[in-house]
Parts: C-alpha cells; structure tokens; sequence
C-alpha cells in the first residue's frame, strides 16, 4: 500500500477568489476513489464547496472572497479504505490498497477513527500548493468514520458527513472548541478554556462573550439540572439567544456555552453567533488584498483637460481593488498648487459592488485666469492593505471658458401697458422675467439691453455681467430692467431693435466665443424697420418671445429669423393665472441654451410654512455644472438646499458652491462633482430641497398670510452644463390650422451618437387648455432620434413640453426638460402675414368688410383732414406726419388689416 | 512582514515535539501581539496579560531576548485527542487520543523580530466547581514549554 497504489492526477481549482498566497486554501483530496470514480470524486468535492457556502457566516461575500478550494485528484488501486474491523462488527477485517493508506481502527481500538498517511498527504499537497490552510481527506467508503485535525479525514457516504467535515473544521481552523457536553468529567475541572466558545465563567455580565450577549442577567442564563446527564431542556430563551448555558466541553457541569446549540454541539445547528464572531476575525486576513494584483491602479494619469478658467474641479485616480473589504490609500508625495488632494491625505475606499470594484482618491484642480498649458505633476498613492506604492501623473490645461455676449431687446410699445388676463401689464411681466434672466447670468456673461417701439432705443450697452453688487453689467442690467416703461404712444418696429441688437452685439467690447439677443415682441410690425427689412444684417443667435397669441403678433417672419440663427421663437399665448412664471422660464431656458445647459426637470407648485418640498432629479457622470433655481413669488422666503445621492445635505451656504439669491429667485451652482461632506457626490438621484422661512422679513405683510392655507408659488429648475444634451425642436408643414407639428428630440453624448436608453414624450398643451401625452417613439436606424407629430387643429399657441428620461450609455439614469411652442392661425401662411384671422386673404372687403388700415390711412393721410384741424392737432402735439408714415409702413409690411385694435389704441392714445 | 512560517509538530508522549519550520508566502489567522507595535504598524493594546489566566495550549514567537512578540491558542489545532464520528444518534462523536507519530502542521506568521516559536502548555493546578474568580485563577495557571522551533530567516530550522 502506498504510492504504488495509485496516481497523482492533478489539482484543479473549484472555488476561485485570487491568488493562494493571499487567500484561505482548502484542498480536498481523494482517496480510496479509483480511475473509475473520480467522477464521484469530484461531485463529492463539489457537495462539500457547495455546502460551506451556504453555511453563514461562509455565505457572506467578504468571507467567499477569502476563501479558495481545490480538489487534488488521486487514484487508488482499490475502493474504500482498509478496515480491521476492530469492534468486530463487520464479520472480519478486509483491505484495500489505496495511496494514503486510509484505514478505520486507526489507533487500532477505535472502529470509526478513520485516517491515514497523513504526512504523506501534507507533502503530496504542499508540492501543488505550499500555500495550503486545510486539508480535507475523503475516503470512498460506505462506512462512517472520519478524523479531525488540519489535516481531517472523512468516508463520503454518510448522510451528515459534509456537517461534520464544517464541524471539524471549526476546530482546526478556528480554534473553536466542542460545546457538546458527553465524553468527560460530569462536571469540568480545568481553568478559563481558551477557546472563544466555552468558559467557566456563568455569570452573562462577565462572560468573555459579554458584548454578545442578549439573555438578560440570570447567572447562569441555563443551569443544568443534573450534572449526571445532559440537560434536556427546553431552553429558558429562544434559540438563538446568547447568555450562559450549562454543558459544554465534554462536561455536563461547571462548563457554559454561549447558546442553547450550534453547530459546534450539533452539526443540525448553524454557528452560533460567538462562534462566527471567530471565524469571520480568523478569515477576515485573508479577504483584503494582495500586492501584486489585487489592487491595480486604472488611471497612472489624472487628466484635468480643457478646465475653463477659474473652474475648480475634480477628478479622480481610479483603483481597480479585488477584495471584499475596504482599503486605504494614502497619499506619499502630496500636490502642490494648482493640484491639490480634494479630501485628505487618508482616504478609505469601501466595497463598491462585486470585485474587482473602483476605488477613488480625489485629487483637485483650480483654473487661473490665465489660459494655456500647466506643468504636469508626479504624486505617489500608497496602498497600505498592499505596501504598493502607484506613481500618478497630473496633468491639465486651461481653456478660456466659452463666453458668452447676450443683448435683450424689449418692446416698449404701447400695447405693453396692456393688462395680461394674468394681472400683470406686460411691462411687469417682461421686467420681472428680464430681471430673473439678469439674476442668473454667469459672472463672464455680458449683457446689454435695448428697446424698440416705432424707433429703436439704446439702453446699456454689452459689459461683463460680473458678480452681483460688483457694480458691473450686471447690476446695471438689473437697475435698466426697472426702470424700463413703455411709451403709451409707441409702435412696434421690431427691425428696429433688432438691427440695434445686431450693431450692438457685433460692437461689443472684449472676447465672445457666443453672441445671442433675445427679442421680446407683443404684436405685430407696425413700423418700419420690419424683421424682413434687417434679416440679411444678423450675424447671432437670435431668440424671440412673443407675448400674445399668434393672431396678435402673427410671427411668420420672427419664426423664420430665429430658426435661420439656430435660436427659437417661443410665444406665450394669453398669460392666464396659471402661467405666473411662465415667461421667466422662457427667459430662463433661453439663457441655459446659449450657455450650452440643458434643463434637468422644470416643476412648480406651491408652498406652506413649514412645508419642505423635495424635488428629485437625476445627475449623471456627463454633467459637468449643475444649477439648482428656485423662482418664487417672492423667493426671498426660501430655504433651499441640495441632498446628495449619498444623503448628505450641501446647504445654501456652503462654499463648496455658488449660491445667491435675489427677491425674485434663488439658485446654487456648483462644479461637478461636488464635495459634500468630504466626499465626491455627482452621478445619481439628487434632491432639491425647499421650505418657506416663517420667519422671512415681510413674509407676513403677503396677502392671506394669516389664512391657514397661506402658500407661495414657485417655479424650480435644475439646468445642467452637460455632455449629454437634448435638443428638441418643432417643425410646422404650415402656419394654419391643420398644420402637422413634428416633434423631435434629438439626444447625444459627448457630442456623438447617443448610446443609451431612452423614452421621450411631450406633453402637449392645446391653445384652449386642453392636455395631450404625445410619445416620442425612436426613430429606426436614427440612434438617439425621437419624433412624432402632431395635427395643430387649433388656432394658437400649441406648447410642447418635452421630457426625456432613461439611462446614459454608462448605466445611469438621466432626465432632461425643455420648452418649445408652436403657434397656427387663420392665414397664418399668407404671404402679408395673414388677413382675417376668421378666414384667411387679405386685403379690403375681407373680414368684418373694413379694411381698417386703408381707411385710417385715408382718413389721415389724405385731404379728409382740414388745414385747420391740422394745425389743431398739431398744437396739442399731434404729429401727424409720423402717424401717415405709421400706416403706411403698416400696410407695407401687410400687417394693417390685422393689427386694428393696436393701431386704433395708439390713435386714440394720441388724440387723448 | 509578510508571509508565514509553516511549522510542523509530531505527537510524541503526552505533547509534541517540533519537527520543522518552512517559509510560506501565505498568511496566517489574527493572533494576539504584544504591545505598544505590531509589525503592521498598528499600534493596539496588548491583550497576552488578559490572555495569561486561561488554559490550553498556546502557539508563542519570542524574540532573542525570549520576550513573547505573538501568542495564539492553537488547543484545537495541536490536540490531544482527535474527534472522530460515531454514528450514534446520542453521542455522536467520540474521541480517542492522538497517535504517536502523527504529525500536526500551523502557521506563524512570518515577524523578523521573532528567533523562536514555541508551543506552551497552561493548565490550571485545581480549581472548585464554579469557581471563577479570574484573579486568584491567574494565579494557579502553570505554563510548560513543551516544544520549540528556532527561526532562521533563511528558512532553515533548528528543532529541539
């Protein structure tokens, strides 16, 4: 018997969690088993892995990334072991050759010690595998039996041998000791054992298991009542439950155990809590990493490319980590400025999903004011669960942040004097959303305003917007947008102001990557210039609101400028009370836009004192800046706040972003990601939190405040600069009613093709108030395309709110928001504009049968006015010449007919 | 540090006696260090004073001046006895005494201060049933070398 008597056929690994030289190895070796069975061999070896794994504490993850199990294939000449058949039961002694000689009577008086060569198994293992913890020896052999030790043997057909194997692995591996209470001394007589698991100690609040303790403070928590026997219960406590409990270590007496039973008294019973406290300490060692391997590192450079000036931002040296437990990295050879560690110089890195999981040392960068290339830097990170140390390579450059130059033109018509259903005058609308878009410009924006009504009007030209109270375009803006009226006698040249625009943003001092205005109108051309007769002259962006419905401003030619400059017209039908911010975030989203932000989500409602309103938002590891604005009426009162996707709470005040606040909105920007809390917060579910101050200065003097359902309404934003952006836009077949109105969003990333998940709609909101979902499915073979359309059967205002939401191309869920409008109307594709806006054509005899324009212009610019009555008008101040040039300027442009009540109100105005 | 020390051990009498020390790469299972340093770094409280009043049978690395740099109890894992099944649903395991021969392996890990890993005995002299008072039990707690290995950093051993 002997090597003779078989043959090596190798080792395989069955259970992989890394390198041997850093894990828990249990090999598994066959013997007794013959070429013919090694089948059976290798599912008992499997029934065994398979079986610890569901054993806890063996099922944790951080306990299976420590452990390894291989299985030694060995063959024997003959099946089963040798049996002497020393208790003489079997009817005589049989033999069988096998390579490590198994043998039952193995001390030759006990019939069930089954064991071996067992040195002969360490030398055969350790020459596969020095680095062996336990051996596990199965035996082929129908007959129960088995030895314990670091080197256990086990025959495999028993119906609980897999539990005694675990059972005796307890002992041999973490030391723990049988709690069974036969086999010994009635009562125990030796000192404090020291094995973790038994004790002399009865008394629960002394025990050295006392932290596990849940049994309450009778000592012992379980005495037995007969030291001559095992106690036969029941147990005073549920199972489970830890405390003292007499028997234990072959003693009925003087001996406690932790728990009623475990599997270190009975292999039914799963480890008792004193029992896993051990073996998750002894195994823990073996599950953090490793040098050489478990710990890579990912990015040898840290890239801070294209950072705009003054932009502080982060970036992380990203590790590759194979363990289930968390490491620390420390940082050797520190930054030196414009580089700096973002958290500190210890950071530890937690599990983060299955291994091989990232892990994060935050580094930063500050942008000068200076663009061009920096000096690369070299720090050293230092793994200290390895020893490894990883060089890391800084590198970065600043680009000027893009610049953008905004010029706001406004109507100051007479018209805006008008009250909106609402309860504004348009003036007071235009000016409070003028104000929120001066409110939130980026410092290096430049603003300059100017007006129109039948002249064009300067107001202030382009400046750098700067930070507020710096005394700076900004503010400037801020006091012009006040004190803007209208002349009651006013007309609307909207070529006018936007030739002014035109010249004033192309003069504009400084540097500007982006030249936009905004052009705000309420009704139609009744002056010249006409936006037909400056079109050729516009060299930026241009973005119109118009404020009315389609039958007043009639925008086909405004329509037309904005999208040939890659701008938009939005047009705000009929302000009712439900549209109290609705050109505020026109104004809002036109600012986004030209400052390349998207918007995230856009909802608004109404709040109480002491209400806290969350509105959840997803940000992804594209957005590179967000925004957070809350619009209120007024929004002094606010609290707000930012919850992170971790939990932590940035508040208004942290420096670790831009906060302000003005009486009409309040926002935070910050530069992704974000430090909260000392740690890195960007891709995930964030939350903007708002509440009312009670306690707000003049909060009380609002109407109703007293009233128990006292509430403010407010409008939130969230616009992100992103490389993942929606870009939606409305394409009409005509300007009349029955017009198809296709909807396309269009989604990319980084500027390619977008790669990942998403569904899109509109919500579509019809000129008489009525609600539709329109869904936008994909279009086929067009990636990141989403298009549907609509009939416009309606004269008006169509708005298409369109919502965007899904998953990046890295997993991560994303949503984006935007505005667009469409607008149809009676003649909407006449070539003059329109005529009657109950039916279509032009010119007289059309409509109600008047043809206002030509009779006005008759009336005043014929020879129906006597000289007299000239001079009489012209005494009170009446020009009539401008008023002939007026109409007839008016009927040029074709808008005549149509704009009666306007031309009718500015006549009277001036007759008054 | 790093890596462990494969020490192998054979029954003999009522003990053991060492056999040899082999360098592995592997680790070894948390023990008790001596304070103020571990070889980590760490700095902890020493617990082996805590530890001096239990009995059982301990795993020791001395340094050259013989003082203990690590204990571990290994009673279970240098036994006396081996546990085998029985099949008998009431007492199903026994226990018969370790063979004369056999040879039982543990891990050490592989400390540069230590000289010398040694297997000591603590047994209590006699104690009353329930009596656990842990001072006066200190007291009666008697230790016995009963084998030890000398650490050649080479990897060579010296068994006595």
């Amino acid at each position: 018997m002997g090597t003779s008597d078989g043959t090596i056929i190798g080792m395989a690994k069955i259970f992989d969690s890394g390198s041997p030289a850093s894990r828990w190895n249990l090999v598994i070796v066959s013997d007794g088993y013959r070429n013919t069975d090694m089948a059976q061999f290798a599912a008992d070896a499997n029934a065994i892995r398979d079986f610890i794994f569901t054993v806890p504490p063996f099922d944790r993850p951080e306990i299976i990334a420590g452990i390894n199990i291989y299985r030694l294939d060995v063959t024997s000449t003959d099946s089963g072991a040798d049996n002497p058949d020393c208790d003489g039961v079997n009817g005589g002694a049989t033999t069988a050759t096998t390579y490590f000689d198994s043998t039952f009577c193995s001390d030759g008086t006990t019939q069930r010690l089954l064991s071996g060569d067992s040195a002969l198994v360490e030398a055969t293992v350790a020459g596969l595998l020095p680095d062996w913890n336990q051996i596990q020896v199965l035996v082929n052999d129908p007959e129960r039996g088995g030895a314990g030790g670091t080197i256990a043997w086990s025959s495999n057909q028993s119906s609980d041998w897999r539990e005694v194997v675990l059972h005796e692995i307890g002992h041999s591996a973490f030391e723990l000791a049988d709690e069974y209470d036969y086999g010994g001394p009635d009562t125990f007589a030796d000192g404090e054992p020291d094995e973790v698991n038994v004790t002399i100690q009865p008394d629960p609040a002394l025990v050295k298991w006392k932290a596990l303790v849940t049994a309450g403070s009778a000592s012992p928590t379980r005495s037995n009542p007969s030291c001559a026997s095992t106690d036969p219960g029941p147990s005073p406590v549920a199972a489970g439950v830890v405390g003292t409990f007499e028997g234990a270590k072959y003693s009925h007496c003087g001996a406690f155990r932790p728990v009623w039973t475990c599997m270190m008294r009975d292999t039914a019973d799963p480890f008792c809590p004193v029992c896993t406290g051990k073996i998750v300490a002894d195994l823990a060692p073996f599950a953090q990493p490793a040098p050489g391997g478990d710990v890579t590192l990912a990015t040898p450079t840290v890239d801070f490319n294209d950072v705009p000036t003054g932009l502080t931002v982060n970036r992380a040296a990203r590790f590759n980590v194979n363990s289930a437990l968390p490491v620390t990295f420390q940082i050797i050879t520190a930054p030196t400025p414009p580089f700096a560690q973002a958290i500190g110089t210890l950071v530890v890195a937690p599990p983060a999903g299955p291994a091989p999981w990232p892990g994060y040392v935050w580094l930063q960068f500050q942008a000068g004011a200076t663009p061009g290339p920096v000096p690369s830097q070299q720090i050293t990170i230092r793994c200290l669960e390895t020893g490894e140390d990883f060089l890391v390579t800084l590198v970065a450059n600043v680009i000027a942040r893009p610049r953008v130059a905004t010029q706001l033109v406004f109507d100051k018509s007479g018209s805006m004097l008008d009250l909106t259903d609402e309860g504004r005058t348009k003036e007071q609308v235009l000016r409070d959303a003028a104000s929120v878009f001066a409110d939130l410009l980026w410092d290096d924006n430049g603003i300059g305003i100017n007006a129109y009504d039948h002249d064009p009007h300067p107001i202030l030209d382009v400046a750098v917007a700067g930070a507020p109270g710096a005394g700076q375009g900004r503010d400037a803006a801020i006091g012009a947008i006040g004190a803007h009226v209208s002349n009651p006698a006013g007309m609307t040249a909207i070529g006018d102001g936007i030739e002014l625009a035109a010249q004033k943003l192309t003069g504009a001092p400084g540097t500007w990557d982006n030249r936009a205005m905004l052009v705000m109108t309420d009704g139609i051309e009744t002056a010249d210039k006409g936006v037909a007769d400056v079109a050729d002259a516009i060299t930026s962006e241009v973005y119109a609101i118009g404020l009315g419905t389609p039958e007043q401003i009639r925008p086909a030619t405004l329509n037309a400028l904005t999208s040939g400059t890659g701008g938009y017209l939005l047009m705000t039908g009929n302000l009712s009370t439900n549209d109290g911010f609705l050109l505020e975030k026109y104004y809002l989203q036109i600012l986004a836009g030209v400052n390349n932000n998207d918007v995230v989500l856009d909802p608004e409602g109404r709040i109480a004192p002491g209400e806290v309103v969350r509105i959840p938002f997803d940000v992804t590891e594209q957005d590179v800046e967000i925004t957070a604005i809350a619009l209120g009426k007024p929004a002094h009162f606010f609290i707000m706040a930012l919850e992170t996707p971790a939990g932590d709470i940035v508040g208004f005040g942290d420096p670790a972003l831009i906060a302000r606040a003005s009486p009409r909105v309040m926002h935070m920007r910050a530069g992704l990601p974000l430090l909260a809390g000392g740690k890195p917060a960007q891709a995930g579910r964030w939350t903007l939190l708002l509440a009312l101050n009670p306690r707000g200065t003049g909060i009380k003097d609002n109407p109703g405040w007293s009233g128990a359902s006292f509430t403010i309404p407010y409008s939130v934003s969230v616009t992100a600069l992103s490389n993942l952006r929606m870009t939606p836009a409305l394409h009409q077949s005509s300007l009349q009613p029955g017009a198809t109105v296709t909807a396309r969003a269009v989604l990319t990333e980084y500027g390619a093709i977008f790669r990942g998940s998403a569904a899109v709609r509109a919500e579509l909101v019809r000129p008489d108030g009525t609600t539709a979902l329109l869904p936008l499915p994909a279009v086929a073979g067009d990636p990141g395309v989403f298009q549907n359309t609509v009939v416009a059967d309606q004269s008006g205002v169509w708005k298409f709110r369109f919502l965007a939401s899904g998953m990046t191309s890295h997993e991560q869920p994303f949503m984006r928001e935007a505005l667009r409008t469409a607008a149809v109307w009676q003649g909407g594709d006449n070539p003059n504009g329109g005529g009657d806006p109950s039916g279509g054509g032009s010119g007289p005899g059309s409509g109600d049968g008047v043809n206002w324009g030509d009779l006005l212009e008759c009336l005043f610019c014929g020879n129906v006015i006597d000289p007299r009555l000239a001079e009489r008008l012209k005494s009170a101040g009446f020009n009539l010449d401008e008023l002939c040039r007026c109409l007839k300027a008016a009927k040029r442009c074709g808008c005549k007919e149509d704009n009666r009540n306007d031309i009718i109100k500015k006549i009277t105005a001036l007759l008054r | 540090m790093s890596g462990s020390w494969r020490l192998s051990f054979v029954r003999e009498g009522d003990g053991y006696i060492a056999r040899s020390a082999d360098r592995i790469v592997g680790r070894t299972p948390g023990g008790t260090w001596s304070n103020p340093e571990r070889p980590d770094g760490k700095e902890r409280t020493s617990r082996l004073e805590k530890e001096s009043n239990t009995v059982g049978r301990f795993l020791e690395l001395r340094d050259e001046e013989g003082r203990t740099l690590y204990r571990r109890a290994v009673t279970q894992s240098l036994p006396d006895m081996l546990e085998y099944p029985t099949g008998d649903p009431d007492r199903p395991f026994g226990r018969a005494p370790v063979p004369q021969g056999k040879v039982i392996f543990v891990r050490a890990p592989a400390d540069e201060r230590a000289r010398s890993a040694v297997v000591v005995d603590a047994t209590a002299a006699k104690r009353g049933r329930r009596s656990a008072d842990a001072g006066t039990a200190e007291a009666r707690i008697q230790k016995r070398v009963i084998a030890e290995i000398s650490l050649r950093q080479t990897g060579q051993e010296e068994a006595r």
